[in-house]
């Protein structure tokens, strides 16, 4: 059964340039819509193996929201994953704001209790940077305090700076279960086949999950530059129905090398010594694929077992 | 604020932001976030930090950069070097910051890259995910300067193209008249005055044949003439500067010498002048003084003796030995300023040195009398006052330097409040030059009770060390001319380090070694060659070929053969023009006239 990952909040927070940031979808031109919507969108995105995201706008007419959304909930909030509700920093209508919120997380509470909360307060750029934290821990000491007896994570994001795919990125590692074993098998990759750098990607949103940095690099955005290089050529891919699978950059400084790894991630090898040629990387990052796929799957037979007895 | 430039930089951060490579689709589109347009570079790569298309011009406002914060005050220096400073006070002469502040690369250049990828999620015409204005720094934007709101009045104009143009040739200006003969040297000075006028007019004129804002002269001779050009003003500009600064040098030294002198007389106790009021008037040119002078006036001689005895004071103090030195200790710190603001202070300074010497001219002219027809009789001597000289020449070449404005005319008649009035406003400035120069020539020269071969290129060289007025002019004069002298070092510096730099300031090193090779040309010339009026005429007629005679009239002449419309008597004017000029800078070397 797929799982869900519930994106919401209230309509013109942000949730849509958010997905489509996040999983390179292309936004039709009109999305403004004038009321609420009516029905839950349905992305077909699939991450992380078995998750689906889908994109709900919370709010609206009273009077739809209570009728609708009180007949459609068990629906809507069952087999959550996760919740990510985004909330716009500049909302003049804080307490109806934190009404929905708590609808939704009673609704969580029935029906997936184990659901992991995330809370976005997002177009943090309309904010004053120096007012910044100060809003911001205002509003995650409310959202905790009002999220009880479930635990929320909160995070600042605005599209136009870092925050939102640090917050995504988060995210994302907090889903993947074994995360630090990934981490140092990606090390010992790393040192045996003489890497710069390794970098594990989530395979939809190339949000990067894991990295190993065996020589500093001073740019530290170049995560994020990199997932949106890359989710550009994979726009441009789609527009001729190819489907994006590995990539080798070459100079006489660097190689780097894009591949399918396992069947959620991609990797990213950086290699200085440029003398060493590509098929031998290519060997090694293959080689490197089987043992990792068998972590993936040790774990996702633990995971599954483990899900099971959650419910 | 409008939005005039965005560039990025690249390397050396392009090592660390990988390189920021601009499309010109890319450009289109972040041309659109802004509200304002502007105008996207082409679509080239930004590989070198931008300059700005054009070189910078002798007196940019860019070279106060850094000191200037909130003062907007433009510093101009003329011929001779009088300061005036422009009165657009409230004019938004901000810096253009040429390039982006270094903590904003890396900012800009993950923006950068987040634009191009929201811009392909959704449609051109969308404007959701465009960057929104607060998200840019501030140091894409830069203030263009714009046309002054405050303009000037023209009496305000006149004013200060005649506080520019008064400069130290003034003082020189009897014996210029001694050099030419009266009667001529009056005509001279009158015809070179319309012919500098003339010659201001079309400098004045050439950028408006321009379709872009020529900020000065220099600029409009760069597009005419190209490098080649411009190298020819910068390096006569810089001629005109070393000129004014050597002939400075000379007058301080001189002033500050007799101060000296004055200071210690009164101060010590064995006076050798019994009676405090010694010969008024001296012939340090050492011209035989005829017998039949009158009384007063017997015992310069002595006091010129006086002077050379072998007093250890004077050892110490001499004019041609030390003093040059201790000037030098003393104005070196002040020429390592990075920002001239502080000298532009004392401005005001010349103008009232100007009056000053004014007024002591006709004080000295009411009490000496009018002793012009003194040797106008049929003296066997030959003492007759010639009308005319063959030395001529030396005065043209001295009023070339006095008459000097040319690189500075379009940046103060810039704001004027009328422009239709610029000629006229141009014109009277020009007239009360002359006026003045006239006034001082004429009445010193026509005063002067000693023969007029005594009168030096000095004139307060003419007055005894202890005359009141001579010596409080000097003192004043003395402290003006501290305060210009880094103004125009600083002028020379900054072109020179600029024009082989490319940097108004490369390095504490080449500013010292700058400012030191100033100070030991002046303190050479002091020592071994201190005759302003040669000074004055060599360097006069030398950024006079280039400045009054030759730019103008060829920019001129190409102006109008772009337009087609040169006609046969243009040319023969302005070559004319153009062969005047050299004569006058060749004629220098030729004449021997009396020092």
């Amino acid at each position: 059964m797929k799982k869900k990952v519930l994106l919401m909040g209230k309509s013109g927070s942000g949730k849509t340039s958010m997905r489509s940031i996040i999983f390179a979808n292309y936004i039709a031109r009109d999305t403004r819509r004038l009321g609420a919507t009516i029905d839950v969108e349905h992305s077909h995105v699939r991450f992380l193996g078995n998750l689906v995201l889908n994109l709900w706008d919370c709010g609206g007419q009273e009077a739809f929201m209570e009728n609708y959304f009180a007949s459609q909930r068990d629906n809507i909030f069952r087999n959550v994953e996760v919740l990510i509700y985004v909330f716009d920093v500049e909302s003049r209508e804080l307490e109806k704001d934190m009404h929905y919120y708590q609808t939704c997380l009673e609704a969580i509470l029935q029906n997936s209790p184990s659901a992991k909360i995330f809370c976005l307060i997002h177009k943090m750029d309309l904010v004053q940077e120096d007012q910044r934290d100060i809003v911001f821990r205002d509003r995650e000491d409310d959202l905790v305090r009002l999220s009880k007896p479930l635990q929320c994570a909160c995070f600042k994001t605005s599209i136009w700076d870092e925050t939102l795919y640090k917050a995504w990125s988060s995210i994302m590692y907090q889903l993947i279960p074994n995360v630090q074993e990934l981490e140092t098998n990606l090390a010992r990759f790393a040192e045996i086949i003489n890497a710069d750098e390794v970098l594990l990607f989530e395979k939809a949103t190339f949000l990067v999950i894991s990295h190993n940095e065996r020589r500093k690099h001073k740019d530290i955005h170049r995560f994020e530059k990199i997932s949106n290089i890359i989710k550009q050529f994979k726009l441009s891919c789609s527009k001729v129905a190819a489907s994006f699978q590995s990539m080798e950059v070459r100079n006489n400084c660097f190689a780097a090398f894009i591949e399918v790894f396992t069947s959620n991630t991609y990797v990213m090898v950086i290699m200085s010594d440029t003398s060493i040629p590509s098929e031998l990387t290519l060997i090694n990052i293959r080689n490197a694929r089987k043992h990792f796929e068998k972590l993936e799957k040790l774990d996702k037979n633990r995971l599954n077992a483990g899900r099971q007895w959650r419910v | 604020m409008s939005i005039s430039d965005s560039r990025i930089v690249e390397s050396p951060i392009s090592s660390q932001h990988g390189p920021l490579t601009f499309t010109p689709t890319d450009a289109a589109q972040l041309s659109k976030s802004f509200a304002p347009e502007i105008e996207p570079d082409g679509g080239e790569e930004k590989k070198s930090l931008p300059r700005r298309s054009s070189r910078l011009p002798l007196m940019h406002p860019t070279w106060y950069s850094s000191s200037i914060n909130n003062s907007s005050t433009d510093c101009l220096i003329g011929s001779g070097g009088s300061v005036t400073s422009s009165n657009n006070d409230s004019s938004r002469q901000e810096v253009p910051t040429v390039g982006v502040a270094e903590h904003d690369i890396p900012k800009l250049s993950v923006m950068f890259n987040r634009q191009k990828y929201y811009s392909r999620l959704v449609h051109p015409s969308d404007n959701r995910m465009r960057i929104p204005d607060h998200v840019l720094p501030a140091s894409l934007f830069y203030i263009i300067p714009s046309n002054t709101t405050d303009k000037q009045s023209s009496i305000v104009t006149i004013f200060a193209i005649w506080n520019t143009m008064m400069g130290t040739s003034l003082l020189s200006m009897p014996w210029g008249l001694v050099q030419s003969g009266f009667t001529f040297g009056i005509l001279l000075i009158v015809f070179m005055g319309l012919l500098t006028l003339y010659t201001a007019y079309r400098v004045l004129q050439s950028k408006d044949y321009l379709d872009f804002e020529a900020f000065e002269f220099s600029d409009v001779c760069k597009h005419y003439l190209g490098r080649w050009g411009e190298w020819v003003a910068v390096i006569f500009a810089l001629v005109t500067f070393l000129g004014g600064m050597l002939v400075y040098w000379v007058l301080m030294t001189n002033f500050l010498y007799v101060t000296g002198v004055f200071i210690y007389e009164k101060a010590s106790p064995n006076h050798t002048i019994s009676n405090n009021t010694g010969p008024e008037v001296l012939c340090p040119t050492g011209y035989p003084i005829p017998e039949n002078t009158s009384l007063l006036f017997e015992e310069l001689l002595n006091n010129t003796v006086s002077n050379a005895t072998s007093n250890s004071f004077y050892n110490w103090w001499s004019s041609t030995k030390t003093v040059p030195l201790f000037l030098a200790i003393l104005v070196f710190p002040l020429l390592n300023f990075k920002s001239p603001t502080f000298f532009t202070k004392f401005n005001c300074l010349g103008t009232l040195s100007v009056f000053f010497v004014i007024t002591f001219v006709i004080t000295k002219a009411v009490n000496w009398g009018w002793n012009l027809e003194f040797y106008l009789s049929d003296d066997p001597n030959g003492y007759q006052l010639p009308e005319f000289r063959a030395t001529f020449p030396a005065l043209t070449g001295m009023l070339s330097l006095a008459f000097f404005l040319h690189n500075a005319v379009i940046t103060i008649v810039k704001t004027n409040k009328n422009p239709e009035n610029n000629v006229r406003d141009l014109s009277l400035g020009y007239l009360f030059v002359a006026l003045t120069y006239l006034t001082v020539g004429v009445l010193f020269y026509g005063s002067f009770p000693l023969p007029k071969a005594c009168i030096a290129s000095n004139l307060l060289e003419n007055l005894s060390t202890h005359d009141g007025f001579a010596v409080a002019a000097r003192l004043f004069l003395l402290m003006q001319m501290l305060s210009v002298f880094p103004l125009l070092a600083y002028m020379y510096r900054v072109n020179a380090l600029y024009a082989i730099f490319n940097s108004a300031w490369p390095g504490r090193t080449h500013v010292i070694l700058v400012n030191l090779s100033i100070v030991i040309m002046c303190v050479l010339v002091a020592i071994f060659y201190p005759h302003i009026g040669e000074i004055i005429r060599y360097s006069g007629s030398l950024c006079g070929l280039v400045y009054i005679f030759c730019l103008p009239s060829v920019v001129y002449m190409m102006a109008k053969r772009s337009e087609e419309a040169l006609s046969p008597i243009a040319i023969l004017m302005h070559s004319t023009i153009i062969v005047l000029g050299v004569l006058n800078f060749i004629a220098q070397f030729i004449i021997k006239p009396s020092i």
